[in-house]
């Protein structure tokens, strides 16, 4: 680990259900919208839970991007998030395409970009034409598309990435996992830019294998009794949280090293201090679904330690949050590891509230966010937090969950992400000053 | 100074073997996993052919009885989880109980394509049916995600540090343990379980008949299908397992006296970018001749220290390339190129769990000091042979070799490299 090397973010790039672009997501942010809507196809299918949020694209957008990019038609949905994601964030960084025409691949920069199931569209094309004796109608562009590293594949192609080209996956941490692992890239020396991110799928199955799940006892994952009142569905914190919402959609970001960043007179939007990622290994009250209240605490404090970053010096907790008692562990958690509470518990806010879980996109969506508070100096609203849960109020002072934006100094954000395999993760972002 | 990587537990399930004994046997008497599978057949599949481990109900159920697993979908985290169980047992290490804190210096790197192909099917075909959704078994959907098997294995060893799986489709194995290197390296962990491992399903391999990339006209011959370097190669034969590997630091190692059977000088991960030859399916020259050179350089090991090269090599026309790479990047050629062989000649590409399996050999053949045949290299691509001299390709066991360094390298769509350089160890 080189200690000198400093690592920046230069590029954001975001496909989400409030908002694709980064500018109608930062408004979108301010303004604190829901992005979570009723959708018939999930009642025909006989869900229990029939919202969900989808990304915000203009009609005639994928076809659009997908021509540009010479991507045939594209059977992933989450593949192609993730590439608009990904390649917003690269021209948002002022970075270029290498020309296809080029001998020699761009060997500084590498490519990081996670999913759980953006195959999953591929798949259920390619089972259809198996399961009839008719492999060979397949064609030649499926096999691509159902291996999961599908999207950092076509990132690659389309960019020109010489460096590593992976996608990682760890449920719900992914993103966040993706730009730790950018990050340790660059601090080792090993790439100058890595482009990181996340992307999910819109397939009914993937939202419909949530719908069929207990996380604990006989916990449904999904929200229940708001398929009439979609955009309170996703409530983070609030007493009436009782179930995740699905989404889907893409984060990315541009991580670069400072000296890089400054070199290209990049904008920079904040820095990487640092973080970590640990598992709870399903021991202690931790299960494939549940997390290990004990991990979650330890992975803040490790995250800090890392950092160099004192408890009493994080302005703004970007929560995990995702809308059922996870949160009050969440909450506990941070309370703990930071020893702070009350009127002295640092701003806590949930993207969930607006984009409902995107799963493996969630934490880059997130990041993006935790990026755009930071460089704009303001904190975005949690929404649906009215009526706080009682354990929640117990330790947090109501101003610091805010329902509205609100005109903040903020330093340091500390971002939270927790994941199925019970797997924990932190990192911390701080503004952006030249000293 | 940096502590240096070592490697102290194996574990393997390959069509030609399961468990590290039975595996070592096969790969010195070169005998081939690859089987005509009748449901392939069925299916219409040009190639009807492949490998699959030769794991029985029983035996799969007592593993998963004796970890408290009660149902997995997946024969690919199945096997994952078998091989990962080995290498940390081999290893002497201890199962962390039920009720002890997770062991947050030690962590997995697991990687997949597809393992989730199987929960995905039951989900599929549950919706399909027209059945109630809401009846479906709730254990399906954690592993539909690419992250069960390394969940899974966490949950079994009682693993506190990162639990993740990376996937960069058949570099992916590869590509784990010099990810699980560095972390190790920059003092993130003290032992990582790495490795990967790949379903066996006709709906993984589907799409590799679908292209042509698959082997075509050895649908009598199975055992002759795999033929990496030799002029009749005509397509990969798919395959299946899993390969894992305990990677520790050189200090904890020897703080627990364990048995060290090689080190990790270092390696690289690169991308060829799609850009000159490559493409999203095709490797490119340039990019592998790269990823060989800084490999090298990473560690300071000289082209002519190499002693044997574990190929990629799948029996595509990608051995020629793959050749020419390592030509250019070592400037060694005819009698003067290293030994190479290729796993794949006996149990075809076991595609992301291909480069853990055959780093497993790789280390196996250092440690034990012998070259397993490159099977079916009959006679070489006139293109190959006129680059090594076909002695390099060792046809039977070449026994009683002193190896000292291996290089391992692996490949994937989406045009990504990765090289791994491992040694001798020695104090």
């Amino acid at each position: 680990m080189r200690k000198n090397t400093r690592v920046v973010i230069t590029g954001l790039g975001v496909c989400s259900p409030i908002g694709t672009g980064i500018a109608n997501f930062r408004a979108a942010l301010i303004k604190g919208v829901s992005g979570v809507r009723y959708h018939e196809l999930l009642k025909q299918q006989n869900y229990r839970c029939h919202i969900g949020a989808l990304p915000l694209l203009q009609d005639g957008a994928v076809e659009r991007f997908t021509r540009d990019y010479g991507l045939v038609k594209m059977k992933g949905t989450g593949i192609v998030y993730g590439c608009m994601a990904g390649l917003e964030a690269w021209f948002d960084a002022g970075l270029e395409l290498l020309p296809s025409r080029d001998r020699q691949a761009d060997w500084d920069s590498g490519c990081i970009f996670g999913t759980c199931t953006n195959g999953i569209d591929a798949i259920d094309y390619g089972i259809g034409l198996v399961d009839a004796g008719n492999v060979k109608k397949m064609g030649g562009r499926t096999a691509q598309q159902a291996m999961n590293s599908g999207v950092s594949a076509y990132l690659g192609g389309i960019i020109g990435i010489g460096n590593q080209l992976t996608t990682n996956s760890s449920s719900c941490i992914t993103g966040l996992e993706a730009a730790l692992e950018g990050f340790n890239r660059i601090k080792q020396g090993k790439a100058k830019v890595v482009l990181v991110g996340s992307s999910e799928s819109s397939h009914h199955n993937v939202w419909g294998g949530y719908d069929g799940m207990m996380l604990y006892d006989n916990f449904y994952a999904l929200a229940k009794g708001y398929n009439q009142d979609p955009e309170k569905g996703s409530c983070p914190m609030s007493a009436a949280a009782n179930g995740l919402v699905p989404g889907s959609g893409g984060g990315a970001l541009v991580l670069e090293s400072l000296q890089s960043a400054l070199k290209r007179g990049a904008k920079i939007y904040g820095e990487v201090l640092g973080g970590s990622l640990i598992s709870g290994a399903q021991r202690n009250g931790g299960t494939m679904t549940i997390n290990n209240r004990k991990s979650m605490e330890d992975v803040i404090g490790f995250a800090l330690e890392r950092s160099a970053v004192k408890p009493q010096d994080v302005d703004l907790i970007s929560g995990h949050l995702p809308s059922y008692i996870m949160d009050v562990y969440e909450v506990e958690a941070w309370a703990k590891a930071l020893g702070r509470s009350g009127r002295d518990f640092p701003y806590i806010n949930a993207l969930k509230s607006m984009t409902g879980h995107c799963f493996a996109a969630s934490s880059s969506l997130e990041l993006v966010a935790s990026a755009l508070q930071l460089q704009g100096q303001f904190i975005h609203p949690s929404l649906n937090s009215e009526q706080l849960h009682p354990q929640i109020a117990a330790l947090v002072s109501r101003k610091k969950i805010p329902l509205r934006s609100v005109k903040k100094e903020v330093n340091i954000v500390a971002k939270t992400a927790f994941g199925f395999g019970d797997v924990a993760s932190c990192i911390i972002f701080k503004k952006w000053c030249t000293d | 100074m940096k502590d240096r990587v070592v490697i102290t537990g194996l574990g393997v399930v390959s069509p030609n073997g399961i468990g590290l004994k039975k595996f070592t046997s096969s790969i010195m008497k070169g005998q081939s996993g690859i089987r005509f599978i009748p449901a392939l057949k069925n299916l219409s599949f040009r190639c009807q052919i492949g490998g699959i481990p030769s794991l029985s109900e029983a035996d799969k159920t007592k593993f998963l009885h004796k970890h408290g697993i009660e149902e997995v979908f997946s024969t690919g985290i199945t096997y994952g989880c078998i091989a990962a169980a080995e290498a940390w047992q081999d290893s002497g290490l201890p199962f962390c109980g039920d009720r002890e804190d997770p062991d947050y210096d030690s962590g997995c790197i697991f990687g997949t394509g597809s393992n989730g192909i199987e929960a995905t099917h039951y989900g599929i075909a549950l919706r399909e049916s027209g059945q109630d959704t809401r009846k479906g078994n709730p254990k399906a959907l954690p592993q539909a995600i690419n992250s069960a098997v390394s969940a899974f294995i966490a949950k079994i060893l009682g693993l506190g540090n990162q639990v993740t799986s990376n996937a960069s489709a058949c570099n992916t194995g590869t590509e784990a343990i010099l990810m699980a290197y560095d972390k190790i390296r920059s003092q993130q962990a003290k032992r990582m379980l790495v490795g990967s491992s790949e379903s066996n399903s006709p709906y993984v391999w589907g799409p590799f008949d679908s292209m042509f990339a698959t082997a075509h006209g050895f649908n009598d011959r199975p055992e002759k299908a795999s033929r990496p370097m030799d002029k009749d190669a005509a397509g990969f034969v798919p395959s299946s397992g899993a390969g894992a590997l305990v990677v520790e630091s050189l200090t904890a190692a020897k703080k627990r006296g364990a048995r060290i059977y090689a080190e990790i000088l270092g390696g690289h991960i690169n991308s060829g970018g799609q850009r000159g030859k490559g493409t999203m399916t095709i490797g490119n020259v340039n990019g592998m001749t790269r990823c060989i050179k800084n490999g090298l350089k990473s560690c300071g090991v000289l082209p002519g220290q190499i002693d044997l090269i574990s190929g990629h090599l799948s029996s595509t026309i990608g051995d020629v390339t793959e050749i020419n790479a390592w030509v250019r990047a070592l400037k060694r050629k005819g009698n003067d190129f290293p030994y190479i062989n290729s796993m794949k000649s006996m149990i075809g590409h076991c595609l992301s769990a291909s480069g853990s399996i055959e780093s497993v050999a790789a280390v196996i053949q250092l440690y034990h000091g012998f070259i397993h045949p490159s099977i079916n290299a009959d006679e070489l691509h006139p293109e190959i042979a006129a680059l090594i001299a076909h002695e390099k390709v060792p046809p039977h066991l070449v026994k009683d070799v002193d190896l000292n360094v291996v290089c391992k390298i692996s490949f994937g769509f989406g045009d990504v490299n990765s090289c791994l350089v491992l040694k001798k160890y020695s104090e």
